[in-house]
């Protein structure tokens, strides 16, 4: 057996470490010393306040605490707009950016990507001309359809649907967007099964939109409904009390945006573009996918209705996998609290159950289904607000569809169709989108 | 669990302070029940290998031991039997792949069925803590008789999942002694601890945002951009995996336990044999001991040595995970320390090349060729397609065909790339690492060659400092866990 070592190995760093190890050297363990803070398992109060003190540890803890202190009485961040604080360019951004240069729009849609797809590229068919979803949420198809019932309709529609939204994001919308000069005459809440138990969900807080819109309005009342299980309450907590955390999305915002600041006018200089900043045409086509997004990147062109088919089926079959009873719980109550907000503000709700490709209904167990639909039949008895099934009043076949259950042009179509009828025909909606608006009119 | 996680924060200090307050008697029981529940918190039905790893190791221990004749039969048999439970969980799946593979080449329609192998955590790191257990044994050392004593050893949660490597000599006497905390003890656990999240939360998945998009396109980048990124992802794997020991030696100090240093100050290696004397050493003493030795080490003349450390390194390439990618990244290594240790018979025989390897200029030329020699390795460590990381060797090397879109070689591009402020920030992040790693070793009061110690007044600004990182940790923490790299081996 060889003994020397090979040229690889260690030698005197390696019996330096292995002292270390076996507790000798500048860090041996100690069991004579004077600082030890327990004995066998039995702690030493007498000597133990004067330990905590010398502790280097304790030392910086307490100024962290100190730091804390100072900045909760200080708060940099207090009387800054929420809204001008960088922040991700996320979908819920852009939107609420486009939301907020509307006065008093007469119609918001909500709902997730299954609505904003759809209805967007519906606009672009309608206005023939090139609409960069990004930017531009006006469904001006909508408001033709709705002219078309009602005699001298005025007044603007628009497609707040959002990816992955969920009716808590919805009802975050409500509550923080639905304020003085922004609050609509009608909500039409467009759901899908998905959007009250979709099983790639922890809990409603967790979703982008939630997560940016919290930032306009206190939260602490939807604590327990936002944060179903331990940690994310135990971050919530945390964030109440610690300012570090809380402010933490500001602070990396702020910091990132001003390195960016600093350092791009040099790096204009000395770097050369990137290959990466080019968008692809699959980047632009599942855009939605994206966390953050950029103008020009998701434009629907008009006439461009093909048959093609994107598989996504996997991602599908995932989110209804099992009948997520508890989110489903979880979202019946964002569900009231959403038409409740609505009702108070003064805006008729209007529940439109989405419709979901022959494909796609496949994988939705019967009982899920079933439990969708009776929801909302049961919540617009309970809010007295009008429903309408897309399943049974419109015909939707395979060609409206471009995966399981997103739809192309000719299915928005159907559904703002549906929509704008059913708004002309109820006449609690026909008597809202009637009356006339008064300039800054809503409640706060 | 993961030690970056909120729940590890939460079960650190309960096991700690229910450790500290037991009787000293039950402390054992009560680091292996901690360890068990650690493991099960990942897929409970593996509980059940290492607890049968366990126990079998401690039946073939003791009959070693106790065997005159057939010890060396008992030996090999339980070497199999871990040898080949590591090969199944970690080898089978790429074995049966490439049977498969030869068998299409070779045009026979038959293949063989290939099912998932979730490989368990931790696997390679306790299976060769037992084979050395069994050949120390073998060589003599006593066997450990108290079983929850040796079921302690190598599913102790704080190096259960991808070690150091630990040496039951070492270890085993730990559990014996009734220890007391030291404040100085708890200091340094929890600065090791905090020290090891930043490295990991801070540094390694900062750039990791960066690695993790541009690496796998080397076609939409320059030659620089590769070289660069191939630095940042040296960066990023040597401060995820030391975050990861740091954390896991803090956490082992908690409990008054002392585990192997793993890493010191790589980078500054002037040869890449100096480097695996610093680059996670609890591994490469165990490579020595238990594969290069028995090969025959360096005892039979220079060819059978440069043979002997190319086995051990393509070996363990492998160990690192089942593919070709893994086992060229380890035969790379092998190539580089023979082309070192050929260097050296060299320089021995020349007092002009000695007297210029002395000289500082040569130190700091060797620090920066181990480092790129370091880095190339990289390439199929990260790449996991043969054919992508040989695209990234053709960009690195500048042989990649040159078309009319093709990004000129010398460019800077990464700084461009529209996103999180990571990108932006590429050089500075990776310049800043560099400085702020020699600063904060200087405050932890940790010399390096080459570097003039901080002032001794510095050092109080030491809480401060741990201050510093604990506020950073608060305000950029993700929102999610990101693994560890070396988890997956």
């Amino acid at each position: 057996m060889p003994s020397s070592p090979p040229p690889t190995l260690p030698t005197k760093v390696d019996s330096e470490n292995k002292k270390r190890a076996l507790g000798a050297g500048p860090s041996a363990f100690d069991p004579t010393g004077k600082d030890s803070i327990g004995t066998d398992g039995i702690a030493q109060p007498a000597s133990g306040i004067k330990v905590v003190f010398k502790s280097k540890v304790f030392q910086a803890a307490a100024l962290v605490v100190l730091a804390n202190l100072l900045l909760v009485v200080t708060n940099p961040f207090k009387g800054v707009d929420p809204d001008s604080l960088p922040t991700l360019k996320s979908w819920v951004f852009w939107t609420t950016q486009d939301y907020r240069q509307e006065v008093n729009p007469k119609v918001v849609m909500l709902g997730s990507s299954l609505l904003m797809n759809s209805v967007w590229m519906q606009e672009a068919e309608h206005l023939q001309k090139n609409v960069d979803i990004v930017v531009n949420r006006r469904t001006r198809y909508l408001e033709s359809v709705i002219s078309k019932y009602i005699n001298g309709y005025e007044g603007t529609c628009f497609n707040f649907g959002l990816p992955g939204s969920m009716v808590s994001d919805d009802y975050m919308i409500a509550r923080t967007q639905f304020d003085k000069g922004h609050t609509p005459k009608v909500m039409v809440l467009c759901l899908g099964p998905r959007d009250l138990m979709d099983t790639s969900f922890s809990c409603a807080g967790a979703t982008t939109a939630f997560k940016y819109l919290e930032r306009f309005t206190d939260t602490k009342d939807l604590l327990d409904i936002a944060y179903t299980s331990a940690w994310p309450k135990i971050n919530f907590m945390l964030r109440e009390y610690i300012y570090f955390v809380d402010k933490k999305y500001h602070s990396q915002s702020v910091l990132g945006e001003q390195a960016k600041g600093a350092l791009n006018p040099v790096f204009a200089k000395v770097a050369a573009p990137s290959a990466f900043n080019v968008k692809t045409d699959f980047d632009k086509q599942f855009a939605f996918y994206r966390s953050e997004v950029e103008k020009g990147v998701f434009i629907a062109k008009p006439n461009a209705q093909t048959d093609s088919f994107y598989d996504n089926g996997k991602d599908w079959k995932k989110r209804f996998k099992n009948s997520n009873d508890e989110m489903f719980d979880n979202q019946k109550i964002w569900l009231n609290k959403c038409l409740s907000e609505a009702k108070a503000k003064g805006i008729i709700p209007v529940l439109v159950n989405m419709p979901v490709s022959e494909l796609g209904i496949k994988y939705i167990p019967p009982q899920v289904y079933k439990r969708h639909v009776d929801t909302l039949v049961e919540m617009s008895a309970k809010y007295d607000c009008p429903y309408v099934d897309t399943m049974k009043e419109g015909k939707f076949d395979m060609k409206d569809f471009s995966d399981y259950g997103h739809m192309d042009a000719s299915g928005g179509k159907k559904i703002v169709d549906i929509v704008g009828r059913t708004l002309a025909a109820d006449p609690r909606t026909r008597a809202a989108l009637t009356a006339p608006t008064v300039a800054n009119e809503g409640s706060n | 669990m993961l030690f970056n996680s909120a729940a590890y924060l939460v079960f650190l200090p309960v096991v700690v302070a229910i450790y500290w307050f037991m009787p000293f008697r039950y402390r054992t029981a009560f680091l292996l029940l901690a360890s068990y529940v650690f493991y099960m918190t990942w897929k409970p039905i593996y509980l059940v290998l290492i607890v049968a790893l366990t126990a079998f190791n401690y039946f073939a221990g003791i009959a070693i031991e106790k065997q005159k004749k057939q010890r060396k039969l008992v030996l090999i048999a339980s070497l199999a039997a871990n040898i080949l439970t590591l090969a199944y969980f970690k080898y089978a799946y790429f074995a049966i792949d490439a049977t498969n593979s030869v068998l299409a080449i070779a045009g026979r329609k038959i293949s063989y069925p290939l099912h998932e192998i979730i490989l368990p955590l931790g696997i390679s790191f306790f299976v060769f803590e037992f084979i050395h257990y069994l050949v120390d044994v073998y060589k003599g050392s006593p066997a450990v008789k108290a079983p929850l004593e040796f079921a302690l050893f190598p599913s102790f949660f704080p190096t259960q999942i991808a070690g150091p490597i630990k040496r039951f000599q070492d270890f085993v006497p730990q559990l014996h002694k009734p220890a007391k905390i030291t404040l100085k003890d708890f200091d340094e656990g929890v600065e090791l601890i905090l020290w090891g999240l930043f490295k990991k939360v801070i540094v390694a998945d900062s750039i990791a945002v960066v690695i993790d998009k541009c690496m796998p396109h080397p076609e939409m980048l320059s030659t620089f951009d590769c070289w660069s990124l191939l630095w940042a992802f040296a960066i990023q794997v040597y401060f995820d995996f030391s975050g990861y020991t740091d954390i896991a030696r803090g956490s082992a100090a908690l409990l008054g336990f002392k585990v192997p240093l793993n890493f010191n100050l790589p980078f500054l290696a002037g040869s890449i044999t100096e480097y695996w004397r610093r680059w996670h050493i609890s591994l490469s003493l165990w490579l020595r001991d238990y594969l290069f030795f028995p090969l025959g080490g360096s005892k039979h003349g220079t060819i059978a040595t440069l043979r002997n450390v190319m086995i051990t390194f393509t070996l363990a390439g492998l160990w690192h995970g089942a593919g070709l990618n893994y086992i060229i990244f380890g035969a790379m290594h092998g190539l580089w320390l023979n082309l070192n240790r050929l260097w050296r018979i060299q320089v021995e025989k020349s007092t002009t090349l000695l007297k210029l390897t002395e000289t500082k200029a040569f130190h700091c030329f060797g620090v920066l060729l181990t480092f790129n020699c370091l880095a190339v390795t990289l390439v199929t460590f990260r790449l996991p397609s043969m054919e992508l990381s040989g695209r990234y060797f053709q960009k690195l090397l500048m042989l990649s065909p040159q078309t009319a879109n093709s990004v000129n070689p010398w460019a800077m591009t990464i700084p461009s790339i529209e996103g999180p402020a990571n990108f932006a920030l590429f050089p500075v992040i990776l310049i800043s690492i560099v400085i702020g790693h020699l600063i904060s070793n200087q405050i932890q009061g940790k010399s390096q060659p080459g570097v003039l110690p901080l002032p001794k007044s510095l050092q109080a600004l030491r809480p401060a400092y741990l201050a510093a990182i604990a506020i950073l940790l608060l305000l950029f923490a993700p929102d999610g866990t990101p693994s560890f790299v070396y988890f997956q081996f």
